[in-house]
């Protein structure tokens, strides 16, 4: 079943102005329960604004979007709680912590859910070993934490609220290699553990190779793909002209091809490579 | 309802005001303002309003943007033109209660408007036509006379360059952050005073520890780059000189000066 959809979402900044620019034009997706799904675009193809658009921060300028079957625009229909149930964690998340203990900003979140303070003391502590994070800090100041430490307090705190989906948009920018796989296996955690839908955005491809069942393409506002994580791959080309990056074992592969070796370039991770070598060595032998 | 702020913006052009000499803009607005407070008659405001409307057509600025400079000022025009009503002598028009509202008043009220919205669109016209950087430029230069009797008068222009600099980008950071804060629960929307104060903590917080992040790596950034306050062997990228339009300019507004003070002396039904 689905769980977001939208239909015909479009989104005019600025709209009657010099200034109007289309940054999301026309998107119809379905997102189903439990799904992990990958966002990709350039810089300003409209990733940023149509993830916004899924827990009702902005307003489509027309077209509607579901969640679980409901217009969410729809009067009386409360986005404030929406919110709840749809997670979206910024960019640089760690410059909206503010509370003076990592305790109460994590517990932000909970609190505002209204939740007794018992059942947020849980969530806390939940949500901080979640994200991997020792319950010691939790009585220091958020502002104290190195820069991976924040961050992952700043998820902390959008996990607390359980969210049954999760939107993450770029959660790895500017973290070390250590840093950025260990905040996206606790994500992954969060997905199997509590069968939550997850959209990630990324720039990465390993990541988004790694993790997706599914990859949506942005570009020019639009939506230029949105199938199995496979089949998207198996348009590298298409990608590359895109101006997006592909996983770099899909590069080699194109190489290969390109070489004159007759192999699959539709392989993105190591398990897939390793298949399509000894499938190819053996059918030559 | 922030985007809404328009007042000390540059709207980018090539217009004859555009082109001016920015200390000469300054100069000139100066001698307009004062112009503007000494306008009396009924006669001079219209000729004062004519010119003005002449400006805004000069500066090739939609009008629209500056009608939406006025408005967050509308609550204070109609104040002051309140309270001039009432507090002015003058013959009777109508009594109720304590209050008396008279020709005078009436007229006075009128005035207020009227000085109060030419005031706003002139002081619009030179900074929509201004860059800040020029702005500042030309404040610098025309009080570094100041500087003999040791005013800091580059740090203070340095200073006001910085602040319009990041006005845009302190918008956007709260924009930013807003947006964070609902997904986290925050209803911006919620009544009553005490809960819209406290929905704003989670807002003025960040933004305040971000501003001092962004003005760290910006001394850092200028201290990289030698910067080391005021250096007489700096040398300016865009030297300011006066060309045959400024002067003329300048003619031009000491003319409007002196045709609004004339005016003053011509009298329709007694204003």
């Amino acid at each position: 079943m689905n769980i977001i959809r939208t239909e015909n979402l479009t989104h005019i900044y600025g709209q009657s102005t010099p200034f109007e620019k289309t940054a999301v034009d026309n998107v119809n997706v379905e997102i189903n329960e439990g799904e992990f799904i990958g966002v990709i675009g350039h810089t300003g193809s409209g990733k940023s604004t149509f993830i916004q658009h899924l827990n009702g921060l902005l307003k489509p300028t027309s077209g509607k979007i579901y969640f679980k079957g409901e217009d969410i625009w729809q009067k009386k229909y409360s986005r404030h709680k929406l919110r709840f149930n749809v997670g979206l964690v910024f960019q640089y998340p760690e410059y909206q912590l503010f509370e003076e203990t990592v305790e109460k900003d994590i517990g932000f979140g909970p609190h505002n859910m209204g939740l007794s303070e018992s059942e947020i003391k849980e969530r806390v502590l939940w949500a901080i070993s979640i994200v991997g994070l020792d319950e010691s800090i939790l009585q220091s100041s958020p502002f104290d934490l190195s820069g991976g430490q924040k961050r992952r307090v700043a998820i902390a705190g959008i996990l607390a609220m359980k969210p049954g989906v999760l939107i993450l948009d770029e959660p790895t920018a500017g973290l070390d290699p250590l840093g950025r796989d260990e905040i996206l296996s606790r994500i992954e955690a969060y997905h199997k553990s509590e069968n939550a839908t997850v959209m990630l955005v990324s720039h990465n491809m390993e990541d988004i190779a790694r993790f997706s069942d599914r990859v949506l393409v942005i570009q020019n506002a639009k939506v230029a793909m949105f199938d199995e994580t496979k089949k998207v791959f198996a348009h590298s080309e298409e990608l590359l002209d895109m101006g997006l990056d592909v996983p770099q074992i899909t590069g080699i592969f194109m190489k290969l091809r390109k070489h004159g070796y007759d192999v699959d370039t539709s392989v993105y991770s190591p398990v897939g490579a390793r298949k399509e070598i000894l499938r190819y060595m053996k059918r030559n032998d | 309802m922030i985007k809404d702020i328009t007042l000390g913006q540059y709207f980018p052009g090539s217009s004859v005001l555009h082109r001016l000499d920015p200390r000469m803009k300054i100069v000139l607005l100066i001698i307009y303002i004062t112009a503007l407070f000494l306008t009396h008659s009924a006669l001079s405001y219209f000729f004062m309003a004519l010119v003005t409307l002449s400006l805004i057509l000069l500066s090739r600025v939609p009008f629209k943007l500056y009608i939406k400079g006025l408005k967050p000022l509308f609550v204070i025009i109609l104040f002051t033109a309140v309270l001039n009503m009432f507090y002015s002598s003058g013959n009777l028009i109508c009594e109720w209660w304590i209050f008396r509202i008279t020709d005078e008043g009436i007229a006075n009220a009128l005035r207020m408007i009227l000085r109060i919205m030419l005031l706003v669109i002139s002081s619009s016209v030179l900074t929509y036509t201004t860059s800040p950087l020029m702005l500042t430029g030309g404040l610098e230069r025309l009080l570094s006379p100041l500087k003999v009797i040791k005013v800091p008068v580059h740090e203070f222009s340095m200073m006001m360059t910085i602040a319009l600099r990041f006005i845009p980008t302190l918008m956007e950071e709260t924009d930013k952050i807003m947006s964070a804060q609902k997904a986290r629960g925050v209803d911006f929307e919620e009544k009553g005073i005490v809960k819209k104060a406290k929905a704003v903590i989670p807002v003025i917080i960040p933004l305040f520890v971000s501003s001092f992040r962004r003005a760290d790596e910006l001394a850092v950034a200028m201290q990289c780059r030698c910067y080391s306050g005021d250096n007489k062997n700096r040398t300016r990228l865009i030297q300011y000189n006066l060309s045959a339009k400024d002067y003329i300019s300048l003619v031009v507004v000491c003319c409007i000066t002196v045709g609004s003070i004339l005016l003053n002396y011509v009298l329709i039904f007694g204003f």
